[in-house]
């Protein structure tokens, strides 16, 4: 059924919006992430500007993390604290987010820096993701072979240059909930990153911000998963309201269909997790993303079809 | 149902009064409201002629400041280049004709009355040399072709007898909102002899046009009725697949 995009202005068959928002739903659902590396490359795939792609796109990443939060909530897994200064990043992060993305928009680079944003991001972690998940699956297969060996243990703590860099920076805070103590500048940091990959690449970086809250905050990683998504969570709606009011991108009619189909989704794939565990699904995971990086690595290589890209104002 | 009525009256009206004016036109609907099934509609735009000579029927869409970009290949990777920013482009810009327009007028008529893809005259913001601003005008109107928003159809308008004359307006699904302007050029042996000019409305209705209103006169609260729908139906779902 075609349906009419009233912000996009144009006319999209419902079917394939659902289809794809249900597939974001399973994946998200499986895997414990936003998926939105996934809807919004589709999207513009699509047809639909890509304003309008990311803009609309913020308030799946709403609906896919929501439940999980209050999830998170009932068991305490959020530390408020440590929440509060990611999301004052955040914030800080998605407001120059939208002005980068105007400017891109001004210079008609929009769909160029988008794409290549995703490759260099998806390939980098696909790629990580695909070499750790496939040793641990070799190790645990020798593991079987000889139970004897002892998975090694990463080396002691070795002061690098950046953890004393990091230690030495001024304004320090107290994280009583993670038990850490650190300057308030790394979470910020952080959570910048983060406000600016929701407001212009429409992902909420979860990809990103779990591994940097593990290894950069030192956050016991029960918290962390609760503590990431609820920044992604009040981000991403925020990042929403801010496209919704400086630019009209957001349309409500493609965020039903998107909703609708990825909270089924999201079901069925919470369903399926108690199947796909630990270094298979990472592995899973990353032949996904790698393949998502491929397909937008191969559009900036290979000729275009049309040369030429038209911006009305 | 309510076209054909219109149609009907206007068809007995000029049917009777054959020699009224020497051109008339009018179109099936006054203008075209875009709702949620939109997928694109036609428009019949109809009239008499006399003597009947040829007939050139121009709609044209709202002038947008539009910009066309070139993509470039530096070391292997296709990067966006040289641009070109156009004042006046129109969105939309439809000539049906009842001969193809290169035997109807001369260079100097098409030209001053923009008849036909090659007679468009498009300013650009910055000055640009004629080479260029040629090559990125042309590459603009073969881009709006593809879209659908740019035809040249001869032969397109049809003489149902000696004085009545129709033709069908395509409207693709991503025809640009806003006033547009429908003309009919009447030209005998090479001269324009009459013309007329209809303004045309195509405006967002039901609940698109309610949901298109609503994000542009209260965008704020437009948002948060966005993220209430996202936490609304996350929690819908929940609740209603919840396996116990």
């Amino acid at each position: 059924m075609q349906i009419y995009l009233p912000i996009a202005e144009m006319a999209v068959q419902a079917e394939t919006i659902a289809f794809l928002g249900a597939v974001v739903g399973v994946i998200s659902g499986v895997f414990g992430i936003g998926g939105g590396f996934l809807t919004t490359p589709f999207l513009i795939f699509l047809g639909i500007p890509p304003a309008v792609a990311v803009g609309t796109q913020a308030s799946q990443l709403v609906a896919s993390s929501s439940t999980a939060v209050v999830g998170h909530w009932k068991k305490r897994n959020i530390d408020i604290k440590m929440a509060g200064v990611l999301l004052a990043g955040g914030l800080i992060g998605t407001i120059s987010g939208i002005f980068i993305f105007r400017l891109l928009q001004y210079l008609g680079q929009v769909d160029l820096v988008i794409s290549v944003l995703y490759v260099l991001f998806l390939s980098s972690i696909g790629s990580m993701m695909f070499t750790e998940s496939l040793s641990t699956l070799l190790k645990q297969r020798k593991m079987r072979l000889n139970p004897d060996d002892q998975p090694q243990t990463i080396s002691a703590d070795k002061q690098t240059r950046f953890q004393k860099f990091r230690d030495n920076l001024p304004y320090k805070m107290n994280f009583p909930d993670s038990r850490v103590s650190i300057s308030a500048f790394v979470p910020l940091g952080i959570g910048i990153v983060g406000g600016l990959m929701v407001s212009v690449m429409g992902i909420g970086a979860g990809f990103l911000l779990v591994p940097a809250m593990i290894y950069l905050l030192r956050m016991p990683p029960l918290l962390v998963a609760g503590t990431s998504l609820a920044q992604i969570m009040i981000t991403s709606a925020f990042a929403c309201i801010l496209h919704a009011v400086t630019n009209q991108t957001v349309d409500l009619i493609l965020a039903s269909i998107l909703i609708g189909g990825s909270v089924i989704g999201a079901q069925i794939g919470v369903r399926l997790s108690h199947y796909v565990k630990g270094a298979p699904a990472r592995f899973i995971l990353a032949s996904i993303i790698m393949l998502v990086g491929l397909k937008l690595g191969s559009a900036l290589l290979l000729p275009p079809a049309n040369l030429y890209s038209i911006m009305v104002e | 149902m309510m076209r054909f009525i219109i149609l009907g009256i206007f068809y007995f009206f000029i049917l009777t009064h054959p020699a009224l004016a020497d051109l008339d036109m009018d179109i099936s609907e006054p203008n075209l409201e875009i709702t949620t099934g939109f997928t694109g509609d036609t428009l019949t735009v109809f009239g008499t002629a006399q003597p009947k000579g040829d007939i050139v029927i121009i709609v044209r869409g709202p002038e947008k400041k539009t910009s066309i970009h070139r993509k470039v290949n530096v070391m292997g990777l296709w990067l966006t280049g040289e641009s070109v920013t156009f004042k006046n482009v129109p969105g939309y810009y439809n000539v049906a004709s009842s001969r193809p327009v290169l035997q109807i007028a001369d260079y100097q008529t098409r030209y001053e009355k923009s008849i036909g893809l090659n007679s468009l005259v498009f300013e650009t913001e910055r000055k640009q040399p004629a080479e260029k601003k040629g090559r990125f005008q042309e590459a603009l109107i073969q881009n709006q072709q593809l879209k659908g928003l740019y035809s040249l159809t001869p032969n397109a308008v049809i003489f149902v007898n000696n004085t009545l004359f129709k033709t069908r307006i395509y409207m693709p699904s991503n025809v640009p909102i806003g006033q547009y302007e429908i003309t009919a050029f009447h030209f005998q042996n090479g001269e324009l002899i009459d013309t007329q000019t209809r303004p045309f409305q195509i405006a967002q209705g039901g609940l698109a046009g309610s949901v298109h209103n609503y994000a542009h006169t209260s965008p704020f609260l437009y948002g948060i009725t966005v993220i209430f729908i996202a936490l609304f139906s996350s929690f819908l779902a929940v609740t209603l697949l919840r396996r116990e």
